[in-house]
């Protein structure tokens, strides 16, 4: 087994890393605790941050990749020690699973099918050639009659309760021990743990024996897919998002305070930049970096490298093109704080110009940053799939909602419809983005002065 | 039920939330042609009792109790649809800021006119004569053409006159007016209140008047109440209440009236400061390529002098220019004319860096003390930051102690420097900020409008600190005000401004008593008074 670090592993690890460093300086400020509070003192707040932090640790899980060694192949020279490495890369999260992602079958079936969706030539005992649909290899082989499957579900789904709940236990409990007496409804981040955790297991257990979301063309896991595609979507959301605050902040920031030529500039900028249409741009950028992948292929050791080259472009390009509103945001609230009262006495005071912009003007812009880069999120995990569908999106080795649902562009057409993959990738993307959105907008409330509910509102 | 046009009885408002009491059972009754004022500083809950009667509670408060009836109609039974005939119909209301409650994008006449078509039957040529009539009466200088005009093209005085006017439109019994003149220049306060008071009689009206100010008062009303924390602690006729008020707090609201009789005299010290035909004009930009074409002249030519140890007292309406003066002063705006030399060096040529050694000797105090402090910083760390930044010298002092010596040297407890600007008042963070100018030991504070933001019994302790400060450090003022009334507790010397330019100047004495220019003989007139 070899350990491997794809450029996009390091990043999300040192992002996450970032992230909680910069919430615990947060945490200092007390004004900014007790908006936090305000936060993770409602339900609602308590279970969409738990979800995320769900889909968080499945991204980290699944970062954490290596290559298998190969068996040695028979007839290769034994003199040579070394060892083969497997060219499919692993992660962690394919292990937490089971081998889901191994099971592949010949193509299309149905969630909990026996049988293939689609009909192939056969040879019967005789030898004589028939078409049928073909049995699955990798569901409901152990079933004697095709007729039990339902009874067999039902029981594996019951039994799988017991080690899930078990498992609740042991992940939950120390954490009610600790935190029974805190104020903050933990009770609804338990809940939602306690779901994850069951339906995980329940997951494992079923999909050991039946496809649970059906197979794709490729006969591959829906389940598994849709699950490999989580990694994607919150480092697209995170990572792009993180390479346009610097952009959007430092331009607006020096745009508001220096006003002038700087203003002129920064503003010429992104006017430009916001009068190319946006899918445009990133698809011919997109193209470009493309063309740089199949020039220099002795870059890449494997697929998997180029892909992960090929996402990382695609962060970097939507960053680069959507910091225009964040800026023309920024630039318009810096220029309000610049006029006010403790600018002023600062420049009476003879403070630099550095220190005006960290101590006074950007930690009076936050509120609108911290805003922007969760409600971002979610448009950024939804732009993956528009690009994927018009062909620039992600590489399809990696697996990625916005690929699922360019597939299901053929399938629903068919008749009878394919809809599994689509439901698979819409259903794991709907419970990220829903929980993103509704917890931006708690932190919306909690932060924006101009909320009616804002703490820090004055009369 | 009695056949007042309005009669409050012991009205109850708390916290939806908290269920804290906001009004704790006030009762009040108007009667037609009689101005009744309702008195109080910020968050007395004057304006919650006015809504409350009119059932316009904001979200989060809610009415707990009591009863209000218009012309003995009881309004709390009446249901939503009946209740909006009421407002506007019956009662009408004025509210501080003209600007915000007018239409921007639709003319003043046809504002007025929409509010008659909705409550009475004219129509067409009719209804534009109404219009006319009303605008005539609440002295609309012109009203044919006004009529047509939108309400940026109106003055801030004649904005408030359409506000009248449209309250006026339906002959309601009852005028709510809540700080009606707040926002206005003097002069033009001293028009719209005695337009009020003329209307309250001549249309037999029953007035509320809401206001802290008690100059206001005595120019307008026939009753006051004093409301404080949700109650009414006192309520007499007018002149009764002025001639011998009950209540320690009454006292303590009247007392902070000016004196117009008590002068400082000026004192003959060596020149700190002095401007010599200073002039900041800002340029407007234009078209494309962004063309000069014209400039704002905001400062035109103003020559003065402070010497140590010396108020000089600047006085002007909004738009005077007496704001760009003091920043010109500090160096803010960049001068396009003139000279001002401190301590007899030129500092209007003076770059960022030659200027950082004489910042420690000048400072400013600004109007409003919540904009003023970085509301992510501590006090401590406030008032610190300039000497920080100007390398102050401490001696063997640590900068905590520093922080702590000038908290008290601005009577404030020392454990307020671990506190953020939100969780202090309005009183306190202008001490703050006074803590914060005395920090670096100047020899000159512009202090721009610093009192205007309070409440008046805050007021005078704030202005009391300053004149403290100037007997011990020797410290020069150049205060910028709009109040004359303040002035003559404070100034050595005054300059009225108007207009970009200085019309008069002299010392206190003489401007107050023996004006000059006939600007500043208005600007006196209008300057509400108690005797």
């Amino acid at each position: 087994m070899k350990p491997l670090i794809l450029w996009s592993d390091a990043l999300i690890f040192l992002l996450v890393a970032v992230l909680i460093v910069f919430f615990l300086r947060l945490r200092r400020d007390p004004q900014i605790r007790a908006r936090w509070g305000e936060v993770f003192g409602s339900r609602l707040g308590m279970a969409t941050f738990t979800i995320i932090a769900v889909y968080v640790l499945v991204a980290l899980l699944d970062s954490l990749h290596f290559r298998r060694a190969l068996e040695p192949v028979e007839g290769a020279a034994h003199t040579t020690s070394e060892v083969f490495y497997d060219n499919r890369v692993t992660s962690v999260l394919d292990l937490m699973l089971g081998g889901m992602g191994q099971r592949f079958e010949r193509t299309y079936s149905a969630p909990f099918a026996l049988y293939s969706f689609e009909k192939q030539n056969m040879k019967d005992a005789q030898g004589r050639d028939y078409r049928d649909f073909p049995r699955l290899k990798h569901a409901g082989q152990h079933l004697e009659h095709t007729d039990d499957k339902w009874p067999d579900i039902l029981a594996r789904s019951l039994w799988s309760l017991l080690p899930g709940l078990l498992l609740c236990i042991v992940l939950i409990g120390p954490q009610w021990l600790a935190l029974r007496h805190s104020s903050l409804p933990w009770r609804a981040s338990w809940w939602v743990q306690g779901c994850v955790i069951c339906l995980w297991v329940w997951l494992v257990a079923i999909s050991r024996h039946y496809h649970v979301l059906g197979t794709d063309l490729g006969g591959a896991d829906v389940a598994y897919q849709s699950i490999k595609g989580i990694r994607t979507g919150v480092l697209l959301g995170t990572l792009a998002t993180l390479v346009m605050l610097p952009i959007a902040v430092t331009l607006g920031v020096l745009a508001g305070y220096f006003k002038g030529w700087v203003d002129d500039v920064v503003q010429y900028l992104y006017t430009t930049l916001s009068s190319i249409p946006g899918i445009l741009l990133i698809a011919a950028s997109v193209l470009l970096f493309q063309v740089y992948i199949d020039l220099n292929p002795d870059f890449f050791a494997i697929g998997m490298e180029k892909a992960d080259a090929r996402f990382l472009a695609l962060c970097f390009i939507l960053g680069v093109t959507s910091w225009s509103s964040l800026c023309r945001l920024i630039r318009a609230e810096t220029l309000k704080i610049s006029q006010l009262g403790y600018v002023q006495a600062a420049h009476a005071f003879g403070v630099s110009h550095t220190r005006i912009l960290s101590r006074h003007v950007l930690p009076n812009v936050v509120h609108i940053i911290l805003i922007t880069f969760v409600l971002e999120f979610s448009s950024l995990v939804l732009a993956e799939a528009v690009l994927s569908y018009i062909g620039v999106g992600i590489d399809p080795s990696m697996g990625s909602w916005g690929n699922m649902i360019n597939g299901a562009r053929g399938e629903l057409s068919r008749e009878p419809a394919i809809w599994w993959t689509l439901s698979g990738a819409f259903f794991f993307m709907f419970v990220l983005v829903l929980a993103a959105n509704l917890f931006a907008d708690l932190v919306r409330d909690a932060f924006d002065p101009r909320s009616a509910t804002g703490a820090g509102r004055r009369a | 039920m009695s056949e007042l046009p309005m009669e409050i009885v012991d009205l109850q408002v708390a916290n939806t939330h908290t269920r804290e009491p906001i009004i704790r059972g006030v009762s009040l009754a108007l009667q037609p042609g009689k101005v009744f004022a309702l008195v109080g500083e910020s968050g007395s809950g004057k304006s919650v009792t006015s809504l409350a009667a009119m059932r316009l509670l904001p979200e989060g408060l809610q009415i707990t109790g009591g009863q209000v009836s218009v012309g003995g109609q009881d309004l709390f039974v009446l249901p939503e649809l009946r209740m909006r005939e009421v407002r506007g119909r019956r009662v009408a209301m004025i509210f501080q800021n003209a600007m915000s409650a007018l239409n921007p994008v639709q003319t003043a006449g046809h504002q007025v006119a929409e509010t008659l078509r909705l409550h009475t039957g004219l129509r067409g040529k009719a209804l534009r004569q109404r219009v006319m009539q009303l605008f005539a009466e609440v002295g609309i200088p012109d009203p044919q053409e006004r009529y047509s005009y939108f309400p940026h093209q109106l003055s801030g005085g004649q904005q408030q006159r359409v506000m009248i006017a449209m309250a006026l439109a339906c002959e309601p019994e009852v005028l709510i007016a809540d700080e009606p003149t707040t926002a206005l220049d003097v002069t033009i306060q001293a028009q719209v209140l005695t337009l009020m008071r003329g209307l309250t009689r001549s249309r037999q009206l029953a007035m509320l008047l809401i206001t802290h100010d008690m100059g206001v008062v005595r120019h307008t009303a026939d009753e006051v109440a004093v409301m404080y924390r949700g109650e009414i602690i006192e309520r007499a006729p007018v002149e009764q209440f002025f001639l011998a008020p009950r209540e320690a707090y009454s006292r303590q609201l009247i007392a902070a009236l000016p004196d117009l009789s008590r002068f400082r005299e000026a004192a003959a010290a060596e020149p700190l400061l002095a401007l010599r035909d200073v002039q900041v004009h800002f340029p407007v930009r234009r078209g494309v390529l962004q063309r000069v074409v014209d400039h704002v002249r905001a400062v035109d030519g103003v020559s003065l002098r402070i010497g140590r140890g010396e108020t000089y007292a600047l006085v002007g309406e909004s738009g005077s220019g007496k704001t760009t003066l003091g920043r010109a002063v500090l160096n803010l705006d960049a001068l396009t004319g003139g000279a001002i030399e401190f301590d007899g060096v030129d500092i209007s040529r003076l770059g960022r860096r030659a200027m950082l050694p004489l910042r420690k000797r000048m400072q400013v105090i600004f109007q409003n003390p919540h904009s003023s402090m970085n509301p992510r910083m501590t006090v401590g760390e406030i008032i610190s930051e300039g000497m920080l930044s100007l390398g102050l010298d401490l001696g063997d002092t640590t900068l905590e102690e520093r922080v702590e010596q000038l908290l008290s040297r601005v009577q404030l407890e020392a454990d307020f420097h671990r506190r953020y600007p939100h969780e202090l008042s309005g009183g306190q963070l202008q001490r703050v900020a006074i803590a914060r100018a005395i920090a670096v030991e100047p020899e000159l504070i512009i202090c721009d409008e610093p009192t205007s933001a309070l409440d008046v019994s805050i007021r005078v302790g704030v202005l009391e600190l300053l004149a403290q400060l100037q007997k011990d450090f020797g410290v020069s003022y150049l205060f910028i005000t709009h109040d004359l009334s303040i002035v003559p507790g404070l100034a050595h010397r005054v300059g009225v401004m108007r207009n970009g330019r200085l019309v008069e100047q002299g010392s206190a004495e003489q401007i107050l008593t023996r004006p000059g220019h006939a600007y500043t003989q208005a600007l006196l007139s209008a300057v509400p008074r108690v005797d």
